[in-house]
Order: C-alpha cells, then sequence, then structure tokens
C-alpha cells in the first residue's frame, strides 16, 4: 500500500512545493479545460439541435386540366400513405395569386391565372437532411392520372444538409485543435516546474533513476493539477451557463443549450488526463535529455 | 573493474578534451585523478558513468563498454556507481534521510529494510545524530558525509568523487578522504578528483595526473 501511495506523495510534494507556480498552473489549465468544456456544451446542443430538427416539406404535384373534386380525390388516396402528413390543394388561381405574391411585380391580370396548373401540396417529414421520402412519394405519384410534373425544394433541403455537414467537420475540427492546444499547455506547464526542479532531477538521474521513475512525481502533479482544474472548471460552466447567462443576463441563446450528461464529461475528463499524462511524461524525458551532454 | 583505452573525446573536431587516455584501475583500488583546473578531470570522471561518450577508444566500466551503450541502459549502469560531487547535488529541502534513501527507492525496497541500512550507514559514518535534519541546515562537511552515504548505500561497484573536499575544511577533509579509502579497502573501486597536494601526500595511493587532456603520470603505486 505504501509503495502504491509513494508516488501520489511525490506528486503532491511537488504540488505543494511552490504554491505560486501550482496557482499559475491551475489557473492556465482551468482556462483552457473550460473552454473545451463550453465547446462540449456547444458542440452537443448544435449536433443535438440539427439531429432533432424535423422540418415538413412538400412535393408539388402540378396538375393537368382537372376539376377540384378528381384533384380532392387523389389527395385523399394519396393521404393513405402513411409518410404524408397532410394534402393540399390548390387552384389555378390560388397558385396565379401565391406566384404574384413570391414575383412580387404585382400585375394583375384576370385572365393570366388560367394559363397557371391547379396543385396538389404533399407534405412530409424530413429529418436530418433525409430526402428519401420525398423522393419516394415524388416517383410513385408523378405518373398519377392528371399529374404532369412533380418536384419539392430540393435545393433548401441539400443545403440544410450539407450546413450540418460543415458544421460537424468543424466541430470536430475545434475539439482536436483545442485538444493539441490543452496538450500543449500542459507540456508547457510541466516545464515550468521540472526548470524549478532541474536540480532534483539532475539528481535523480544521477543515482540512475529511469526517465519514468523520475516522470512519475511530475506525471502525479500534473494529474492533481488536472482534477482540480477540471473541477474547477465544472463549477465555472455551471455558473456561467445557468446563472449568468439565463438567470442574470436573460439571453435567450441560453434557452438552447443542451446540457451534455455526465457521460461526456466523464470522457472529455479521460481525455484531458490522458493528454496529461503523456505530454508530462514527454516533456520529463525531454527535460532529462536535455541535462544530458 | 575501469578500463580505458585510447579515450579521445571532442566536441569540435580538432580540439580535443581528452586525448588518447589509457589505464586501469582494479576492484579496490584508490585511485587519484589530479591536474589543474581545465586539465580533464571531471571530463575523464563524467565518461565513466555514461554522462559523456568518447569520440575514440573504448571506455569500459564493470564489464559494459560506455560507447555503444544505449541510453536506455544508462540509468542501471549508474546504479552501480556511487558519485560525490564538489556542490554535493544534494535535495535542500529534504532531511538527510530523504537524500540517502533516493537510491533505495529505485529499488522498491520495504521501509524496515531501508532504514536498516541507512541506519547502519549513518552510524558508520557518523552523521546518525543529524538523520532528520534538512540539508540546508548543514555544514560543508556534514553534507558531503550525507553526499558520501548517498553513494555507498547501494553499494556500488565504484565511487567517483569529483573534488569532494573542494568545498568543506582541511579536518573534515581529511575525514572524508580516509572515508574513502576505508572504502576502497572493503573492496569498492574510489576514483577520486583532487588537486591538493597535502591530502596526497597524507593518504598515499595511485595517482593519475593530466595536463591539458593527456595523461602525464601514472604513478601505479
Amino acid at each position: 500500500m505504501t509503495k502504491l501511495l509513494l508516488p501520489l506523495q511525490k506528486g503532491l510534494k511537488v504540488f505543494f512545493g511552490n504554491p505560486m507556480l501550482t496557482f499559475f498552473s491551475i489557473t492556465v489549465l482551468t482556462s483552457v479545460i473550460l473552454v473545451s468544456q463550453i465547446f462540449l456544451v456547444l458542440g452537443f446542443s448544435i449536433n443535438n439541435y440539427f439531429q432533432g430538427l424535423t422540418l415538413i416539406s412538400e412535393v408539388r404535384l402540378y396538375l393537368d386540366d382537372i376539376s377540384e373534386d378528381k384533384a380532392q380525390s387523389l389527395g385523399n388516396k394519396i393521404l393513405e400513405n402513411p409518410n404524408v402528413t397532410h394534402v393540399r390543394y390548390l387552384s389555378k388561381d390560388q397558385v396565379y395569386r401565391a406566384s404574384v405574391s413570391l414575383s412580387g411585380d404585382g400585375v394583375s391580370d384576370k385572365d393570366a391565372a388560367q394559363y397557371f396548373p391547379a396543385m396538389l401540396l404533399i407534405g412530409t417529414q424530413v429529418s436530418n437532411g433525409d430526402t428519401s421520402t420525398l423522393e419516394s412519394i415524388m416517383a410513385e405519384y408523378s405518373q398519377s392520372n392528371g399529374v404532369i410534373y412533380a418536384s419539392y425544394g430540393k435545393e433548401i433541403v441539400s443545403k440544410l444538409k450539407i450546413l450540418y455537414y460543415y458544421i460537424s467537420a468543424g466541430v470536430l475540427l475545434l475539439g482536436a485543435l483545442l485538444f493539441l492546444v490543452l496538450t500543449f499547455i500542459t507540456y508547457v506547464v510541466i516545464k515550468l516546474t521540472l526548470y524549478r526542479l532541474a536540480k532534483e532531477i539532475e539528481v535523480y538521474s544521477i543515482i540512475g533513476a529511469t526517465p519514468l521513475f523520475i516522470s512519475v512525481a511530475y506525471i502525479m502533479d500534473v494529474i492533481i493539477k488536472l482534477v482540480v482544474s477540471f473541477v474547477a472548471a465544472y463549477l465555472i460552466l455551471l455558473t456561467l451557463a445557468y446563472y449568468t447567462l439565463a438567470v442574470l443576463l436573460n439571453v435567450d441563446f441560453a434557452s438552447y443549450l443542451v446540457y451534455p450528461p455526465m457521460s461526456y464529461f466523464l470522457y472529455l475528463f479521460i481525455a484531458v488526463l490522458l493528454s496529461g499524462i503523456l505530454s508530462s511524461y514527454a516533456g520529463v524525458r525531454s527535460f532529462i535529455r536535455s541535462t544530458q551532454s | 573493474m575501469i578500463r580505458f583505452q585510447d579515450v579521445s573525446l571532442s566536441f569540435i573536431k580538432g580540439e580535443n578534451i581528452l586525448t588518447d587516455i589509457t589505464f586501469q584501475a582494479q576492484r579496490g583500488s584508490f585511485t587519484y585523478i589530479s591536474g589543474r583546473s581545465g586539465a580533464g578531470k571531471t571530463t575523464l570522471l563524467r565518461l565513466i558513468y555514461a554522462d559523456l561518450k568518447p569520440s575514440g577508444g573504448i571506455v569500459n566500466i564493470a564489464g559494459n563498454d560506455i560507447t555503444g551503450m544505449s541510453p536506455r541502459l544508462v540509468p542501471f549502469l549508474r546504479r552501480q556507481i556511487g558519485i560525490v560531487f564538489q556542490d554535493f547535488k544534494l535535495i535542500e529541502d529534504s532531511t538527510v534521510y530523504e537524500n540517502v534513501k533516493l537510491p533505495l527507492d529505485i529499488f522498491r525496497l520495504s521501509r524496515p529494510v531501508m532504514d536498516e541500512k541507512i541506519d547502519a550507514l549513518l552510524h558508520r559514518l557518523g552523521i546518525i545524530n543529524i538523520k532528520f535534519a534538512t540539508v540546508r541546515t548543514l555544514s560543508g562537511g556534514e553534507k558531503q558525509r550525507v553526499a558520501i552515504a548517498r553513494a555507498l548505500i547501494n553499494e556500488p561497484f565504484i565511487i567517483i568523487a569529483d573534488e569532494p573536499t573542494g568545498n568543506v575544511d582541511v579536518e573534515n577533509a581529511y575525514a572524508i578522504t580516509e572515508l574513502l579509502h576505508n572504502v576502497a579497502k572493503n573492496g569498492t573501486t574510489v576514483l577520486m578528483a583532487t588537486h591538493d597536494l597535502l591530502l596526497k601526500k597524507m593518504f598515499p595511493a595511485r595517482e593519475i595526473s593530466l595536463d591539458r587532456g593527456k595523461l602525464v603520470l601514472d604513478t601505479k603505486i
């Protein structure tokens, strides 16, 4: 048991050895970890927002000269499809007026409406930019009697899909970048500690300690600092996100934030620890080498 | 035990720090390494504990060839060598006990075994009374005894002492040199760098003298 506690004892000795340096290290690490936790909340919220985004898109069936009754009958038949949420009929006049309203030219021609087709608008759910349901509905009903053409707002759906991919890629890229920054900062923090303890490391090196043996105390020191920083950052995050933003400032944006499950924070903590252990070991090794001729 | 064969060392091409050094030191022998400042005494000793690698020749320590030794193996070589420095190289904020215990920590011995070894050695060196004193509070002579205790605690084959009497008074210098001679008598090979003529006279032993990196005298007593 004593043997197992020895690295922890050594780590605590380094941790409390220089309070100013420890305070500085914890401040820097807390800042970076806080940024990564904020990023986790934002990333999770964005992902959650897009994953849950379901829009009702409509397939437009352009109708030949068929009566409204026939169109309604076709609409009722289409409505039996479980993927269809609603069917709306637009007469030639309604289509004409919608067209004038969209183009905004305001030209009013009573006879013009007869040149416009009537329409059936078939509503369906589109989740995460998946257009397969729209495609299958369009294929199924475009050949129906009285239908001359079918289409849907493909462009907006695919743009939404691409936007989601861009955001996902951005989140991953920034996450990786943040991880590198955290690793680098941990490396710098341990180097600062090592320069202070250069003489001690030299002594260890002289008596035949391996780099791994020497590293243990400093790795433990970094682990303690990371644990303290992670908890501090988490408390700041809670205060910042759920008190400052939502309560004090009453920012609308805060209501869109989705708090990730604790397991996500646990994964982040493991990643932070791994990065700390690897960078501190690399720091000690390079330091020992630099002190050797 | 220690074998130097035509050993040269240079950091800049054409400017040798050591040139063609050849000597051997047997088990249990005591050897002074002498010479003026900058003669190459410390450099020669650093070659022994593989802090430096020779540019040419062979350095063989207890059967290990330093020249081609992997950096991975250097710590294991150093565990067989006790090193004493002029500036002690102790952890000032730690106690005597903690400093002497350091080499034993590496071997992860049990606490009672460590304590027994440490107490016996501190008794032998006459510093048991300062076992729990912080190194910072000790005199130069006491610090050097602590450094010697740390060097001896692992019962090494070789002791390298680089000007160990440089920072202590005359009385302590004699005591430390006598102590190192006794260590040699117990079978440890001791190499001590010094330029103190009086010490060499008081405690005669083989002397290897260097001048500008060249071996100019080997008395082989």
